[in-house]
């Protein structure tokens, strides 16, 4: 493999891992809102 | 992040519209990062193209330390009984897992540009072992939290943990220097070296610091979170399952 096939490698793996983290925090995230009360129930919204 | 209605968490105005000012932040400086890193820099003399991969690797190790070190303060202002809050242990945990994600990068793309220039994937090697250990450790530190307690001695033993882990962090960093080892030392302030970093070379390695810690701020505050979220959640479930018993018990003939 070539320098830049090492290079394209990491960056890519990067790019995975981390848009894989943030779309599970997302995920889950939205997930809990689900569970918890819809916007415009409490005297805050939640956003 | 306050407790607003029914015990569920409430972000204020600021606090959403810094939420959103940190993305675009981080959005735009990961942007930059890809720009010079690929682009602009130009390969190095000795490591060639592979020294692109020191833009990731070098932040990512950066990354580390910064979460281990959030990780650890917030678990002594846990164990201080003065300080001790609830928040302080969901954050040590929110900063641990993103420590974990970093120093799992960092081995990986340690061991990508370890292959082109030192001719091996692995290397026993007091930085690398030493940083394996870390991983491993605060992966355990992980799974500990993850074992069902009372919230308060779940929250006393993981601070212990993350306060031990946190010893293999200077272990790590000085490694280079207590050891021979075939990772190279501190290059950029080292003073004995005296190092003169290229320009865009630089400039690159600086953006990389830049995005992964706009990107770690980010990453924390959402995680952070996202735990406030999930534990408004278990108190309610337990508070249903409580109320449910009781009327069990009402319901029963006296």
């Amino acid at each position: 493999m070539t320098d830049a096939g090492y290079v394209i490698g990491g960056w890519a793996l990067t790019g995975v891992a981390i848009a894989g983290y943030v779309g599970r925090l997302w995920s889950r995230t939205r997930r809990a809102r689900r569970l918890l009360p819809p916007d415009g129930e409490g005297p805050g919204r939640w956003r | 992040m306050t407790r607003g209605w029914g015990g569920v968490p409430q972000q204020n105005w600021w606090a959403r519209r810094g939420t959103v000012v940190l993305g675009a932040l981080t959005a735009l400086s990961l942007g930059v990062l890809v720009v010079l890193g690929l682009f602009v820099s130009d390969p190095d003399y000795q490591q060639g193209d592979a020294v692109r991969l020191m833009y990731l690797h070098v932040p990512a190790a950066w990354v580390a330390y910064l979460a281990y070190g959030v990780t650890s303060l917030a678990s002594a202002l846990y164990l201080w009984k003065r300080t001790r809050s609830q928040a302080w242990d969901t954050l040590a945990g929110a900063s641990a897992e993103i420590g974990v994600l970093f120093t799992g990068l960092t081995l990986v793309l340690g061991s990508l540009w370890g292959r082109p220039v030192w001719n091996v994937w692995w290397a026993w090697d007091a930085r690398v072992v030493s940083t394996a250990v870390l991983f491993f450790l605060y992966l355990g530190y992980l799974a500990l939290r993850r074992v069902p307690a009372d919230p308060a001695v779940r929250a006393r033993r993981s601070a212990i943990a993350a306060l031990a882990a946190f010893v293999d962090v200077p272990v790590v960093h000085f490694s280079v220097e207590w050891w021979r080892t075939l990772h190279q030392k501190g290059s950029v302030f080292n003073r004995e070296l005296n190092p003169t970093i290229e320009g865009n070379l630089a400039w690159a390695l600086l953006s990389g610091v830049v995005a992964f810690t706009c990107l770690y701020l980010y990453l924390l505050e959402r995680r952070y979170r996202l735990a406030v979220l999930e534990e408004a959640i278990e108190e309610r479930a337990l508070d249903a399952a409580i109320a449910e018993r009781r009327a069990e018990a009402e319901a029963l003939p006296v």
